[in-house]
């Protein structure tokens, strides 16, 4: 079954239940009659402490086709998760897996997922415990996929979490790399009128993954990525200003092992007040 | 004044500037339509007009949004077209594309009942020229030939519902009442332009 090109996918319905214990983890896939193959969607819950549930959202890609990271696009639009939460239950943000750089021709430049897009997201129940009686929940996720086309898809889930006498896994299996902190004193970074130059020793090639509010940039199809330990940033103007430069920072060291974590640099310079 | 700053950054951001920023001179082009008519910049503006230049593929979602789904397009084109205002939609998609190819653009402009012409821009150059990144991608040229808005149709970057400022239509609102536009330039949305690869 082919995922048809049209306005609007067809609304997914279907439910998780979560059956605790045992060594396989709550999950469950639903592709159901009619519905296209470029994206499937599962979830996935974990318990890291007895306070907190970790549900994973999982969109499973047909070759080809990718989904849009939550930083700066030129194009398309990131994944969302409304949901519906029981009374007192609180959910965290979405916590994103590091994406990867998406250069079409014309220098449009997405950063996207391929394959499989992980986001995980921590359930906070009332009291700061999980209820003995199993809980459902709302979810309605929305997408927009891509290859050549593009194809806007929504499922609504029910996503049931156990009583706390149901054992869950600690920790989502099988997961993507994900941001983490880069090691303290690592990079170097400086601001030379609208351009910022961030320095790793011994780096491989640098990457930058721009927040959405980060620059306006002048070119990061070519500035975005660099061999070598020097990434140069030129920021355009606006109103005489220079926005600040926000997002992950991937290092690929000399081993070819990647280090992604936060960047930020937006110190004022002294040539552009209030920059 | 803070707030207001911060706001024009997360308007414009982007990975590079368009071809063209607000206050360019727009470049000049002359491109044949589905219908076989040739039309050129440089001729528009000699006469007096304003032109408006949409970036446009016909299977693109968000170009079905603001065409079939709703009406954008043809409705601002209407609200304007008694004063002067040109209105083109461009399709820079490469051969073997999605949304490429005049027979399936000549359909297009009848399924969405399309009011103004469609320019094939086969080699994309005029695109690329514009810094066109998105269908839609929106330019409003001023009678003086600058350009006097980059950026989204509206403020609203899904697929499937309908903004609630529409950026293109103040900005010929100012620019035809002889005012500054307010907000020169935003960050398009929409399905990446298919240029050749």
């Amino acid at each position: 079954m082919r995922f048809r090109p049209s306005f609007l996918a067809p609304v997914l319905m279907f439910a998780i239940a979560a059956c605790g214990g045992g060594d396989k983890q709550p999950a469950a896939t639903a592709t159901p009659a009619g519905a296209p193959a470029a994206v499937a969607v599962r979830a996935q819950l974990a318990a890291p402490d007895p306070g907190t549930v970790t549900v994973a959202w999982t969109f499973d890609l047909a070759d080809g086709w990718h989904l849009y990271g939550a930083g700066l696009n030129d194009s398309g639009y990131p994944p969302s998760v409304a949901l519906t939460l029981p009374d007192g239950w609180r959910a965290g943000p979405l916590r994103w897996p590091v994406p990867e750089r998406y250069l079409m021709p014309g220098d449009i430049l997405d950063h996207v997922y391929h394959h499989r897009l992980v986001l995980l997201q921590d359930l906070l129940p009332p009291d700061g415990v999980r209820p003995e009686v199993a809980t459902a929940l709302g979810a309605r996720l929305r997408w927009l996929a891509c290859r050549q086309e593009c194809v806007p898809g929504q499922a609504e889930l029910t996503v049931t979490i156990p009583g706390r006498d149901q054992a869950l896994p600690t920790a989502v299996a099988d997961l993507p790399p994900f941001p983490q902190p880069l090691p303290a004193g690592l990079v170097a970074a400086r601001r030379s009128g609208a351009t910022v130059s961030i320095e790793v020793a011994d780096a491989r090639a640098l990457r930058f993954f721009p927040d959405p509010d980060s620059g306006p940039f002048t070119d990061l199809a070519t500035d975005g990525e660099a061999a070598g330990s020097l990434l140069e940033l030129r920021l355009r103007e606006v109103d005489g200003r220079l926005g600040p430069v926000r997002g992950l920072l991937q290092v690929e060291q000399a081993d070819g092992t990647r280090l992604t974590g936060p960047f930020a640099y937006d110190d004022p310079d002294p040539n552009h007040p209030g920059g | 004044m803070r707030i207001l700053a911060a706001l024009a950054f997360l308007l414009v951001a982007a990975t590079a500037p368009a071809g063209v920023v607000p206050g360019d001179q727009a470049p000049d082009f002359t491109l044949t339509d589905t219908a076989g008519q040739t039309h050129t910049l440089s001729a528009l503006l000699a006469d007096g007009k304003t032109v408006v230049l949409e970036w446009f593929n016909p299977d693109c979602p968000f170009i079905v949004k603001h065409h079939k789904t709703f009406k954008t397009m043809n409705e601002t084109f209407a609200a304007v077209q008694d004063q002067g205002v040109v209105w083109l939609a461009v399709n820079s998609n490469a051969a073997g594309k999605q949304g490429a190819g005049l027979e399936r653009n000549q359909k297009a402009v009848t399924e969405y009942a399309m009011p103004f012409p469609l320019l094939m821009d086969v080699d994309g150059s005029v695109g690329k020229a514009y810094g066109a990144r998105t269908t839609p991608h929106m330019f409003v040229i001023s009678a003086k030939g600058t350009v006097a808005y980059a950026g989204a149709i509206d403020d609203d970057r899904s697929a499937d519902t309908l903004g609630r400022q529409n950026y293109v239509a103040a900005a010929l609102s100012e620019l035809l009442a002889g005012q500054p536009v307010t907000t020169p330039e935003t960050k398009p949305y929409g399905c990446s332009v298919k240029y050749a690869d």
